[in-house]
């Protein structure tokens, strides 16, 4: 079977799950499981997100986590809604593949990706906050109207409003 | 068919292959290097504002007109602000590219340098992709990379373009890359192509260049 040991706290009106999943299923044979979690919190789930998606894990308000046989996993989320006991509950335990592909983003990415999940392990492109001027305010000065901040138009060269 | 050109490192000539070998296959280029576009561009809706959700994709595709100036190919142009690339949803580019394929047939998509996820994604859109490289010690292991982030990403590599080659080691760079190799010589007609904005398919159809590119098409269909 699989134990399961959640703790919960509610700092700042934000409850906060931690999960720690003991997988003690007897199967021999069996290298590893896949298990399945559902928040039981009655509510919206909000998951740790990379890159500004939800992390490999997550789908939803469930989330798969490969345990090896006879080791921990972990898994961790918050929600605006007070906790629910217990926070999380068990849908499925499937045996599933330990061993890797041998490339970290193969295995990052999974056997079927969408378009988050290449974006989770490759990195958001977009340029940082601080490399993009702020919203254009129009200055009068000696008479011609310029856009402070305003990027340069480099197909013209004309940087005029 | 959407056909991502990828290569790692930047200023091997993605988007001179990717310009021309959309001409060959008469299809429609995009320029997806959402933080530093280089291809033809005018007035309009970009890349940029679909993947902001602020134009349709198809309305932003620049449809060459058969006249005597302008692109002679049809283009779909990239912004050229760092705002406009922070405004993008790039994930929003994997429904673009399927739907320009949908409208308008093959669409040869201008990836950026690197491995980033603007590199990425093309590449998963993608059914294939065309991997080009100068033969110099730096770029041909870039492109060794991101011939490993095609495989991951499901896109298999139809052909390597050896781009710039004055003495090419093809068999070499052949046997590193595991893809039949197109060698682009160095020559002064795509230079004057791309100071036009044009294809050199358009520009000097005589050329070697023109012609390899002409090859490259034939061969992805």
């Amino acid at each position: 079977m699989v134990e399961l040991d959640c703790t919960t706290a509610r700092p700042g009106g934000v409850t906060l799950v931690a999960v720690r999943l003991d997988n003690r299923v007897d199967a021999p044979g069996v290298d590893a499981h896949r298990i399945r979690l559902v928040s039981a919190i009655d509510g919206a789930t909000w998951p740790p997100r990379v890159q500004g998606v939800p992390a490999a894990p997550w789908d939803g308000d469930a989330a798969e986590v490969v345990v090896p046989t006879g080791r921990v996993g972990s898994l961790g989320f918050a929600s605006p809604e007070p906790p629910a006991d217990p926070p999380v509950t068990i849908e499925s335990v499937e045996p599933a593949a330990a061993s890797s592909r041998g490339d970290a983003v193969a295995d990052d990415v999974g056997d079927d990706p969408t378009a988050d999940d290449v974006l989770r392990v490759l990195g958001d492109p977009s340029p940082p906050r601080d490399a993009v001027a702020p919203p254009s305010v129009s200055v009068e000065s000696s008479g011609s109207a310029v856009e402070a901040g305003a990027e340069p138009d480099v197909i013209s060269g004309d940087s005029s409003p | 068919m959407i056909l991502a050109v990828v290569g790692g490192k930047g200023g091997v000539g993605k988007s001179t292959v990717s310009l021309n070998v959309a001409d060959a296959l008469d299809g429609v280029v995009v320029d997806a290097d959402l933080g530093m576009a280089d291809l033809p561009y005018g007035p309009g809706p970009d890349l940029h504002d679909v993947l902001a959700d602020r134009a349709d994709v198809i309305e932003a595709v620049r449809e060459c007109s058969g006249a005597d100036t302008g692109p002679e190919v049809d283009v779909l142009p990239c912004g050229r602000t760092l705002a406009g690339a922070r405004a993008a949803d790039p994930t929003a580019l994997v429904r673009a590219l399927e739907r320009v394929d949908e409208h308008y047939g093959p669409v040869v998509v201008d990836c950026p340098a690197g491995m980033a996820a603007d590199a990425g994604l093309p590449l998963y859109a993608a059914e294939s992709c065309l991997l080009v490289t100068t033969p110099d010690g730096v770029a041909v292991p870039d492109a060794l990379r991101t011939r490993a982030l095609a495989r991951v990403l499901d896109a298999g590599v139809e052909r390597v373009v050896l781009n710039r080659a004055r003495d090419p080691p093809v068999e070499r760079v052949e046997r590193t890359l595991g893809a039949p190799v197109t060698v682009v010589p160095e020559h002064e007609a795509v230079d004057r192509a791309r100071t036009d904005g044009l294809s050199v398919i358009a520009a000097a159809p005589e050329s070697v260049p023109a012609e390899r590119f002409r090859e490259i098409g034939a061969a992805l269909q």
